[in-house]
């Protein structure tokens, strides 16, 4: 009697650990898109929704979990970065992306931006050239059942033309050229993504429009940084 | 026991000399090891490091003195094999997972900041037991301390020597093995008559543990930031090529992904060519460029960086820092019919000799910039620097680097080789915050203003592209044709004019837009008469660089951090100017560290002296001011040299072998308190005429030949050197006549003061220039010698 009292409680006590760690999680979650995303002016209620949705604790290495969503950046192995989030907010909502659309993302990393933009648009196809973080973003983005999100190991320079033209392409690591294949699967009125910085500083967006076949680069100094002007 | 176990002086002096040319050697291997798997700034804290294994050992000594000159003869050696242990071991055990600590994620995961603590203390440990095997015979043999002093320099001068011989033909991984095999030797040459199972059983095990990890070398495996890690992650990557050498270590990466293509423009329909990635010490250098190619079909023709092909007739090209060969390469698809070219590195130097094996038309001269510029006497069409800074932006990374090619009085220098229509040609790839584009405009505006150009806008053009931005700058105006020839390359390339007279605001964002478009009305200030101003408010140093403070990417200033802090998360600062940050917080932490272990157990013990003053005074300050002119003559004579790590190791030996001739004569010196009123009277005085007229007289003889160069640096460094090795030894001395109660103090002080030296030197260096740091220096020598006038 005394053991299946004490089982029950030891049971007991593991729910709800587990209830209030889910739920604290959620909370930061609220707490991130509120102070660190809303506030800095991300207005797409898809990109917002989508930002409270994905559980970014479960896209960082065990270690960083506790900093999951504290407003900075986050190492995930072979030299890569989880981004800031206001980061993936800011590059998921300048896609200026529809529930209908298509994505290609170049550099799958944790396959967090993935997962963000899988509750927006209706495919994201995600390539990445490092084998090993290629195979557990696959799995995790199986595990956690984002069934329109496919992974593929591969060189991203060539993009996925069998699945292109994109409505939207994230290249999440820059690299000294852009792809001419990535700007020829890009539909026209099309706009592409190019985080610049180096780790941990990812503070430099570049967007690529095609419009009637001309190409424009945007440097995408981002808008909650005071410009270094005192005119 | 003791008297049995005596060794004779010459053995005492040679193992001393071999115990100190083995930490001199390990300091040397262990700042290039730190290179490769971290990045060069922990060469500041090895130094550190080292110095305070000599403090340390000081204070151990003061507690444990009795007992240890008691046994001195079997302690001695018994330390040496210690040593010749340690050293390989703390390279194996730093570098293991659960120690080895990230210069990128100090900042962001404490538990990195810890391992770099822990990191610290393992290192210092054979810097400790080596030193205290010195400090143990400075104390044994105070009476005589000139010769030992003397074989402690002499050998250190030589360990310099040994390091770059093992630099040059072995890897990374086997240095330390061999440098504590010299550890090994001392201690047999040390080893007494009558040694007890301990000293046997570590002679014996050293004597096993070092062949075996000579085979079964500690594997050095660089940062997962490094770009080398990064490229080797890549498919099929394979290091093709790898070359050690006291420049560093060179390797060559191929992957089929490997594409060159820096930064070209969108309209570029070709395809990548795959080529090979070079790195020096992990870090990436360039790809490798085939001769082959012509105006046609090279890709360089689709960046900025040809603007000056086709806006001129480049008859002459001077190619400076040639790295892989990419400017070369260019100038060669124009059929450049002379091409001119420097690189420093002798292994970079044989693959452009490989690369471009068989073309007569180009001259390739191993040296730095500034010695070329010095000893070149023709006119170039043509003066071209490679793309300053790095794609992804590096974090500051570079921050404390020197970067003598691009202070103004290197650009003046390439104005003087200038044809009448000569062009220099500057590019950088565009930073956020912009930093480097304002300092190389401002630099180009000074350059023009002491060159008296009147109307400096028709003089140069600037031209941007989706990623870098290109300046020229041109001896006499840009013609019309020439303005045309730009605007029709740039609609051509899809590059914006940034400076190009006639041009509209409208067109300056054509193709590249920016969100921020204050870049435009700061490129106009800095244009104008609002420069200095500009330069002035803006939160980041964009004034030129000079020869005096060359730190061309150390941008942050402390009156702009609140505007920085303002615009950026807190936690992202630290990224823009890492490598200076990391220099502060390791000169913060050696500071504490050097607290607890060299001062704080002296204060559990009494200290009765009438001399208290005196004696911090006098130690501390010989023992800062030495590390100071050590780091101003490593970079005036780097500067005369034009070959960094052999002019540092040279200045090093010289100095070091002179302090100890030095240190030798003052055993032999009668009136002690004479030499202390005079020697730093003496050496206040040689240090204020050499920040008079060292710099002069290297200008004046920078084009000899190298044997006379050799000759004036001998005599140039050897003076001070001489002087610099008195006051230690005298001051012990006369300390060993009835106040040996201060001695552990003199040294404790030395060598707190030392350890903080290195790093505040450098500090000092990036905020006032070199000039300060040898007046600080000379005024300490002076305040010193004011200090010993006063002695009771």
């Amino acid at each position: 009697m005394k053991k299946s009292f004490l089982l029950t409680l030891l049971l007991s006590a593991g729910f709800f650990s587990v209830l209030y760690g889910q739920d604290n999680y959620e909370k930061r979650r609220a707490k991130m898109v509120r102070i660190q995303i809303e506030a800095r002016g991300i207005k797409d209620k898809n990109t917002l929704k989508a930002m409270n949705t994905v559980p970014r604790h479960l896209f960082v290495p065990e270690d960083y979990q506790y900093n999951a969503y504290a407003d900075k950046p986050l190492p995930i192995g072979y030299g890569q970065t989880i981004s800031q989030p206001y980061i993936v907010a800011y590059m998921t909502e300048l896609l200026n992306i529809a529930p209908g659309d298509t994505v290609l993302e170049v550099g799958t990393g944790s396959g967090y931006q993935a997962a963000v933009l899988s509750g927006i648009v209706k495919q994201v196809y995600t390539i990445e050239i490092v084998k090993e973080l290629g195979i557990s973003a696959k799995e995790r983005l199986k595990r956690l059942r984002y069934s329109n999100v496919e992974v593929k190991i591969a060189d991203g320079y060539y993009g996925w033309k069998e699945h292109g033209p994109y409505d939207g392409i994230v290249v999440t690591a820059a690299s000294e050229y852009i792809p001419p294949p990535l700007i020829a699967q890009l539909k026209d009125g099309g706009r592409m993504i190019i985080p610049i910085g180096s780790p941990f500083t990812v503070q430099n967006l570049m967007l690529v429009t095609k419009a009637k076949g001309k190409i424009i680069t945007q440097n995408m100094m981002l808008v909650r940084f005071v410009p270094f002007t005192r005119e | 026991m003791n008297s049995n176990n005596e060794i004779s002086p010459v053995r005492t002096n040679v193992s001393i000399g071999l115990i100190s040319a083995s930490i001199i050697a390990f300091q040397l291997a262990l700042m290039q090891i730190l290179s490769y798997v971290q990045w060069y700034h922990f060469a500041y804290m090895i130094i550190s490091i080292a110095l305070l294994g000599f403090g340390a050992a000081g204070t151990f000594l003061t507690i444990f003195r009795k007992y240890l000159l008691q046994n001195y003869y079997l302690i001695f050696p018994l330390l040496l094999f210690i040593t010749a242990i340690l050293i390989p071991v703390v390279i194996l055990v730093a570098n293991a997972k659960p120690v080895r600590f990230d210069s990128l994620l100090i900042f962001q995961d404490f538990h990195h900041f810890g391992r770099l603590i822990v990191t610290c203390i393992i290192y210092l440990l054979p810097f400790f037991t080596g030193a205290l095997a010195i400090g143990l015979s400075f104390l044994k043999f105070s009476g005589r301390i000139g010769k030992i002093y003397f074989s402690n320099l002499i050998g250190s001068g030589i360990g310099g020597i040994i390091a770059l011989l093992m630099m040059q033909f072995f890897i990374p991984e086997h240095q330390p093995i061999l440098i504590a095999a010299i550890a090994l030797a001392g201690g047999f040459v040390s080893f007494p008559r009558h040694a007890g199972k301990l000293l046997q059983s570590t002679a014996i095990i050293s004597t096993v543990v070092l062949p075996a990890l000579f085979f079964y070398p500690p594997a050095l495996k660089p940062s997962e930031y490094k770009d080398i890690s990064k490229t080797l992650l890549l498919p099929k990557a394979t290091i093709e090529y790898e070359k050690s050498s006291p420049h560093g270590l060179v390797q060559i990466i191929s992957s089929p992904v490997l594409r060159f293509a820096p930064g070209v423009s969108l309209s570029y329909g070709g395809l990548f060519p795959i080529r090979k990635a070079v790195f020096k010490n992990g870090n990436w250098l360039g790809y490798q460029v085939p001769a082959s190619g012509n105006q046609q079909t090279s890709i360089l023709n689709f960046t900025p960086q040809s603007l000056p092909y086709y806006i001129s007739k480049i008859d002459k090209a001077l190619i400076l820092d040639a790295g892989t060969g990419e400017n070369i390469s260019l100038a060669l698809s124009h059929n450049v019919p002379a091409i001119v070219a420097n690189e420093a590195n002798a292994e970079i130097l044989n693959l452009l000799q490989n690369s471009f094996f068989g073309h007569k038309e180009i001259k390739l001269h191993q040296t730095m910039v500034r010695m070329l510029l010095a000893s070149e006497t023709s006119a170039y069409d043509l003066i071209e620097l490679p793309v300053i800074g790095s794609f992804f932006g590096n974090s500051g990374l570079n921050s404390v680097e020197t970067r003598y090619e691009l202070s103004i009085e290197a650009l003046q220098e390439m104005w003087e080789k200038l044809s009448t229509n000569g062009i220099i040609s500057l590019s950088c790839w565009m930073d956020y915050p912009v930093r480097n584009p304002y300092r190389l405009l401002s630099t180009i505006e000074l350059l023009l203003e002491k060159e008296k150009v009147n109307g400096n806008n028709e003089y140069i053009i600037a031209i941007r592209s989706w990623s870098s931005v290109t300046f020229l700058v041109k001896k006499s105006k840009f013609s019309k044709n020439q303005v045309i020839l730009t605007q029709q390359f740039c609609d051509r390339l899809m590059f914006d004019p940034l400076i190009l007279p006639g041009t509209k605001e409208i067109n300056r964002g054509k193709f590249n837009l920016l969100q921020d478009t204050s870049f435009f009305s700061n490129t106009a200030r800095l244009l104008s008469s609002e420069r200095n101003t500009f330069i002035k408010e803006y939160p980041y140093r964009v004034q030129p660089t000079t020869d005096d403070r060359p730190f061309f990417f150390q941008h942050i200033r402390w009156s702009g951090i609140r505007q920085v802090i303002v615009s950026f998360e807190e936690g992202t600062v630290p990224f823009l100017e890492l490598g200076y940050l990391l220099v502060l917080s390791t000169f913060i932490l050696l500071i504490i560290i050097a607290a607890i272990l060299i001062m704080l157990p002296l204060f559990f013990t009494r200290w009765k002296s009438k001399n208290k003053l005196w004696v911090f005074t006098y130690f501390s300050g010989i023992g800062l001011a030495y590390m100071f002119i050590e780091i101003v003559f490593i970079q005036q004579f780097t500067f005369y040299f034009g070959q960094a790590t052999y002019a540092a190791a040279a200045t090093i030996s010289i100095l070091l072998i002179a302090s100890g001739l030095g240190s030798f004569y003052s055993g032999k010196l009668q009136n002690i308190t004479k030499a202390l009123l005079r020697i730093p009277g003496i050496i206040a005085v040689l240090l204020l005429l050499y920040a008079l007229l060292l710099s002069p007289v290297l200008s004046f003889t920078i084009g000899m030949p190298p044997p006379v160069k050799l000759l004036i640096s001998i005599i140039l460094l050897g003076i001070p050197g001489f002087f610099l090795g008195i006051p230690f030894p005298v001051g012990i001395k006369h300390l060993t006549t009835g106040k040996q109660d201060d001695i552990p103090w003199a040294w404790a002080f030395n060598g707190y003061f030392s350890v903080i030296s290195t790093a505040l030197a450098t500090i000092i260096s990036v905020e006032a220039g070199y000039l300060w740091l040898l007046l600080i220096a000379a005024f300490t020598y002076a305040l010193a010698g004011v200090a010993n006038s006063r002695l009771k």
